[in-house]
């Protein structure tokens, strides 16, 4: 059986894993690698247009176009409300776990842990205040996207920070994780293993949103990014990623076995007669000590929750 | 009455256009003057655009056969038709949008908002077909009447892209995101 189809993303750029230095990547090796999956004519059109020197991806264009296509990606994540959709969880998990950091893994642009730090800002001394003395971080490898991240965090002198690392190997200890739209990157062994490093470093709970995978997922993404896509690597690493979307019994697997010493439920997770109504779902997961607290916090919210265990 | 409100749909279109268009190139989280200064920049070169297609019009109805106005605005009527409904249909969702709260949100988006924002140009070149095969009085008069139809229907359909190429002309200001040389 051939390699499964990825994201162009995935292919276009490597890091070392230990380093986390930036990899030259040829584009002759990235086309060899397609044609190995079967990703067909399309999407190796899209790779032979991206500009090289010498046959080796040029790294500073790349670092631009991740860039466009991370802001494309948060224009979706405004347009579906993605930072209020988080913090309706995230808010009555740090007053149970008392968390005092929180840890966005592949954080992108960082939008997520802006529009928290935003709205933390702006709920301050409100009925709305919450997280007051909670640190808001951000990680992703790719330093031209953290760059970026903490450039707009900084103009709109927002209380957040942003690092080059790897989430699950800070000297600190996180509270919560979170990730939008990442966790499908992991597949097979490499899911349980995010959730054992993340039980690993210290986390007391975790909340990783994903598109949720249904019939009509594959469709709604092409027209979405059709629609509100420019970039020809963002229409085509969409679609892919709602096909490749993990249901919900794979993360719940994953997530158990990795870390058995936490209890995981799926927020959202019955996919239903309309599942153009709510068009993500997310692993959550919690310390054990934690799981009745948090989902008595919840209130009518844990109805959307299923049985942590 | 035709020819105003097939100009003011025009504009509204050009509006959302220009939004946008914008939409996506802005990282901050608060970026109501962004939007707004995008807005306004896209509806002033839209009203030109208009103006523009508007002169167009007049001197196909001047070059052209008598009836020609009668036809355009017969073809118009249809065309008010089709784009009126398309956009009594966006606007009323984009208002549940507005006020609504997560899922009504969520399935204004999904169910509406997306999919129109991508039927947007076979709506109006569907639109505009449909105009012209709106029984002729005068014959003579139909062809005239039809390239003007298709001219000013295919320059508001590909305005958006209009938008994106003046962008991409103009010298890039803090705000924009870093985008390589050609």
């Amino acid at each position: 059986m051939p390699p499964e189809r990825v994201e162009i993303t995935d292919l276009i750029i490597d890091y070392d894993p230990e380093t986390l230095a930036r990899k030259p990547v040829r584009k002759d090796d990235v086309l060899a690698a397609m044609a190995e999956r079967g990703m067909g004519r399309r999407a190796a059109r899209i790779v032979a247009g991206l500009p090289d020197a010498g046959g080796v991806l040029d790294e500073a264009q790349l670092d631009a176009l991740f860039v466009r296509i991370h802001a494309e990606l948060q224009r979706l994540n405004e347009e579906f409300r993605q930072g209020e959709r988080l913090l309706m969880l995230l808010e009555p998990l740090l007053r149970v776990t008392s968390g005092q950091r929180v840890v966005d893994v592949g954080c992108g642009l960082g939008y997520v842990v802006r529009w928290l730090a935003a709205h933390r800002q702006s709920a301050r001394g409100t009925t709305r205040a919450w997280g007051d003395g909670v640190e808001l971080l951000g990680c992703d490898y790719n330093g031209a996207l953290v760059t970026e991240a903490q450039r707009l965090a900084e103009a709109e002198a927002l209380d957040c920070g942003f690092r080059v690392a790897n989430a699950f190997r800070l000297r600190e200890q996180p509270a919560v994780f979170t990730s939008s739209g990442v966790i499908h990157h992991f597949r097979g062994d490499a899911l349980a293993a995010v959730f054992r490093a993340q039980a690993e470093s210290g986390a007391v709970a975790c909340i990783h949103f994903d598109i949720k995978p249904s019939w009509v997922a594959p469709v709604g993404a092409y027209v979405f990014h059709e629609a509100r896509m420019r970039e020809r690597v963002s229409r085509h690493d969409g679609v892919l990623s709602a096909v490749r979307a993990h249901p919900a019994a794979t993360l719940l697997q994953a997530a158990r076995a990795g870390a058995p010493e936490m209890v995981f439920a799926m927020f959202d997770g019955a996919v239903g007669l309309l599942p153009i109504l709510r068009v993500m779902h997310a692993v959550v997961g919690v310390r054990r000590e934690h799981a009745a607290a948090f989902r008595a916090a919840l209130g009518p919210l844990g109805a959307r929750l299923s049985e942590l265990s | 009455m035709i020819p105003a409100l097939l100009v003011g749909l025009a504009l509204v279109d050009l509006a959302f256009a220009a939004f946008r268009d914008a939409a996506g190139r802005d990282g901050r989280i608060r970026k109501r003057a962004f939007y707004i200064d995008a807005v306004v920049r896209g509806t002033a070169i839209g009203a030109g655009l208009v103006a523009l297609l508007g002169g167009l019009t007049a001197a196909v109805v001047m070059v052209g056969p008598p009836g020609t106005y009668a036809d355009l605005v017969r073809i118009g009527g249809r065309m008010v038709l089709v784009y009126g409904t398309y956009a009594t249909l966006v606007l009323a969702t984009l208002g549940v949008y507005v006020v609504g709260s997560g899922d009504v949100r969520a399935f204004a988006t999904v169910a509406v908002l997306g999919p129109f924002t991508w039927l947007r140009v076979p709506v109006v070149l569907a639109g505009a077909l449909w105009a012209s095969l709106a029984p002729a009085d005068i014959p003579a008069a139909r062809p005239w009447a039809v390239v003007a139809t298709f001219i000013c229907a295919a320059a508001v359909a590909t305005a958006e892209r209009a938008f994106g190429w003046l962008r991409a002309r103009q010298r890039h200001g803090p705000r924009d995101l870093p985008r390589p040389r050609a």
